[in-house]
């Protein structure tokens, strides 16, 4: 299974790392390639601002990278939402994304960070978090698909 | 869970996988990640709260080629019994 992980929304991210590390359970070869705003979720958290100009550093001081700083693509409310549906989901001990990129990694799913993404956001590669793959390029990522019986875009 | 009973038959458990309390798909990653610390024949127990692990589990070994030797519940949680492939 491949999943294009392209949305950095707290709410494709998690359906996204569910359906990951559940494909590596079943045994299935799991590859996840983060593209564009897929990306920033990989920062580290306490990477505050990432970029290497002017525009790229604007660009995470408006969209705040790292797994804990995901952002609901609905009902976001200035931060509220996304509290409230991560104290639900703790409430019922539904796994939170950190969790679960832990559990991919464990289960040997393959992070893939897209190369030219990385570059054009400004994002390095100390500044992602441990167990990420080697950046790759769009051949790489659709090689693996066409290996895949199972191909995702979220 | 098609019965509410003790297993008919008691098993010789070699690793028991405690998922209670914890939601999907945590059971079937945990399940996972026990039966790669077993050997092949060896039998795991997997204890769960969550409902959806009475697809997920059942499917899961199906999938995985790994038996399920014995589903039930009992004391507010669900029993799967594996035997490893």
């Amino acid at each position: 299974m491949t999943i294009i992980a392209w949305s950095g929304d707290l709410d494709r991210m998690w359906p996204t790392l569910i359906l990951g590390s559940t494909g590596a359970a079943y045994g299935m070869q799991t590859t996840i390639f983060f593209t564009f705003w897929g990306l920033f979720p990989l920062v580290r958290d306490d990477v505050r601002i990432t970029g290497t100009n002017a525009m790229t550093k604007a660009l995470a001081a408006m969209n705040r990278p790292g797994m804990s700083h995901m952002k609901l693509s609905k009902l976001q409310m200035a931060g509220a939402g996304a509290w409230m549906m991560k104290k639900l989901a703790s409430d019922q001990s539904v796994s939170s994304p950190t969790e679960l990129i832990e559990m991919c990694r464990d289960l040997d799913v393959n992070l893939w960070p897209c190369e030219m993404t990385m570059e054009l956001l400004g994002l390095r590669r100390d500044q992602l978090i441990e167990g990420v793959g080697e950046p790759v390029g769009a051949a790489t990522a659709l090689s693996e698909m066409g290996r895949s019986q199972i191909n995702l875009f979220i | 869970m098609e019965r509410a009973m003790e297993p008919a038959v008691e098993y010789e458990i070699d690793l028991t996988i405690d998922a209670k309390g914890k939601k999907c798909p945590m059971p079937v990653l945990m399940t996972s990640q026990g039966i790669k610390k077993i050997e092949s024949g060896q039998i795991m127990l997997v204890e769960a709260t969550d409902g959806g692990s009475r697809s997920d589990i059942p499917s899961w070994a199906k999938d995985t080629g790994n038996e399920l030797l014995d589903a039930s519940s009992g004391d507010g949680f669900y029993r799967y019994v594996i035997r490893k492939k």
